[in-house]
């Protein structure tokens, strides 16, 4: 069997197929930033213990940092760019729940705990969360300012609005 | 360590064969010059820390049929080596059986992300003394199943491991975990010791008793990040089998953990911090398997 060290893959990011040219040594976390333009994706440690790099792949959060574009070939990626309305820019009801209970202050690791979120949410849907699931669940994200109880409040709102809205 | 920025991955060259044979294949040919790629979140860090810098990545997350967990004929189990750990954490028959490795996914591996990514094949296969899904495996008595281009063997987990980072595979590809059946009346806890969820342990201990009323007819402990390999406590084991459970007893064994470990002081805790606490792990975590398993 051939190595290769660069391969055109095609990936579906927020619902858009796409072609890309990667380098097998680029992540994808670089691609989606450099190539596809897709800057929301923050890298921070880059060593997987800040959870920054989240986005979701086939639905399950994963570190973008941690995974090379190659081997997402054929995969769905969606991340904090793909969370809004596509036609209308209307925010994602997480969205609006972290900006109503103030789920941030410098906003770095927002986007990542946004995908965990819609993740988790996903996962639950119907039921009522308690505050151990979502502590659990944001357990691989930090945040440097420290605001994880307006956080946590962000997602038990977020829970709320999308239990309205489905 | 201070902090510096990760620098991006070296160049290499990357080949994703969906048969165990052709990347046995590739393996056979490279040997040391290549690195199998399984859950990534070790070997990409590593990478990027050029602590290791293969010519060429072998990817087997396209082969089939590894990635599964299921009861063995004769009452065991077996679990494929690209098992993600999420399967291990959502796995109700491990949960009833194994609790220890439940225990072992929710305290240690707290990253959902990381859960999500990382294997159980590939915590082994790093081989870091640190390893948080091996006491426990440890504890079962737990063998691997090392395939290579001409061979299969099997290897007890205790013996797989050489020092830090190194083990007895050989241009193999670890394929499976199988766990024995787990006779007699079972009791089992694990416990992972850190300074935030998702750190590196200061240390780990898994420990399984077998009792038959109030006698210990068997026990395994096994402890890691105290030794240059996951490491038993024979000592204690031995001072606790076949004896009347008491709490007397199970003080008298603990303190005999340091004759077992051999810890180092690093980043992450002290030699002597691991000694003393090592001891109090052992205590609390064999009177929490006794009680589990009345």
């Amino acid at each position: 069997m051939a190595t290769i060290t660069k391969k055109t893959v095609k990936l579906t990011v927020n619902g858009v197929e796409c072609e890309v040219e990667v380098d097998v040594n680029e992540v994808l976390a670089k691609v989606l930033r450099e190539k596809l333009g897709l800057t929301g994706t923050k890298i921070g440690c880059e060593s997987g213990e800040c959870g920054a790099c989240t986005v979701l792949i086939d639905g399950q959060p994963k570190l973008s940092c941690l995974i090379l574009a190659i081997e997402c070939e054929g995969k769905k990626i969606l991340t904090v760019e793909g969370l809004s309305d596509p036609e209308t820019g209307k925010l994602h009801p997480i969205q609006e729940a972290f900006i109503e209970n103030f789920g941030f202050q410098c906003g770095f690791c927002t986007p990542g705990f946004l995908m965990v979120t819609k993740a988790l949410l996903d996962k639950k849907t119907g039921e009522k969360l308690t505050d151990e699931e979502i502590r659990l669940a944001i357990a691989g994200n930090i945040c440097r300012c420290g605001d994880y109880y307006h956080i946590i409040e962000s997602i038990k709102a977020a829970a709320e609005k999308m239990k309205r809205f489905s | 360590m201070p902090f510096i920025m990760k620098r991006p991955l070296k160049k290499f060259e990357y080949v994703a064969p969906s048969k165990l044979e052709d990347a046995l294949a590739i393996l056979g040919k490279l040997g040391e010059k290549a690195a199998i790629l399984a859950g990534g979140t070790d070997l990409l860090v590593f990478m990027k820390d050029r602590a290791i810098m293969p010519q060429c990545i072998i990817n087997i997350k396209n082969i089939a049929g590894m990635d599964y967990i299921k009861e063995t004929e004769e009452g065991g189990l077996a679990i494929g080596a690209l098992t993600p750990i999420i399967k291990i954490n959502e796995s109700k028959l491990i949960k009833q059986k194994y609790p220890s490795l439940h225990e072992c996914t929710t305290k240690a591996f707290h990253s959902w992300q990381i859960r999500n990514m990382a294997t159980i094949g590939g915590n082994i296969c790093r081989s870091s003394p640190a390893a948080d899904a091996v006491p426990p495996l440890m504890t079962y008595d737990a063998e691997v199943k090392l395939v290579g281009q001409k061979s299969e063997r099997r290897v007890l987990l205790e013996k797989f491991f050489l020092g830090p980072n190194k083990n007895v595979l050989d241009r193999e590809i670890l394929t499976e975990i199988i766990i024995p059946p787990q006779k007699g009346n079972c009791g089992m806890a694990f416990e992972s010791m850190k300074r935030v969820s998702v750190d590196l342990c200061k240390l780990n201990c898994a420990v399984k008793i077998v009792l038959e009323g109030n006698t210990c007819k068997d026990i395994r402990i096994a402890l890691g990040a105290v030794a240059p390999t996951p490491i038993r406590a024979k000592k204690v084991e031995e001072t606790v089998r076949d004896k009347e459970v008491t709490d007397e007893l199970i003080e008298k064994a603990s303190q005999k953990v340091v004759e077992d470990i051999s810890p180092i002081t690093d980043a992450r805790s002290t030699a002597e911090y691991r000694k003393q606490v090592s001891v109090v792990m052992v205590r609390r975590l064999i009177k929490q398997a006794v009680q589990r398993a009345k």
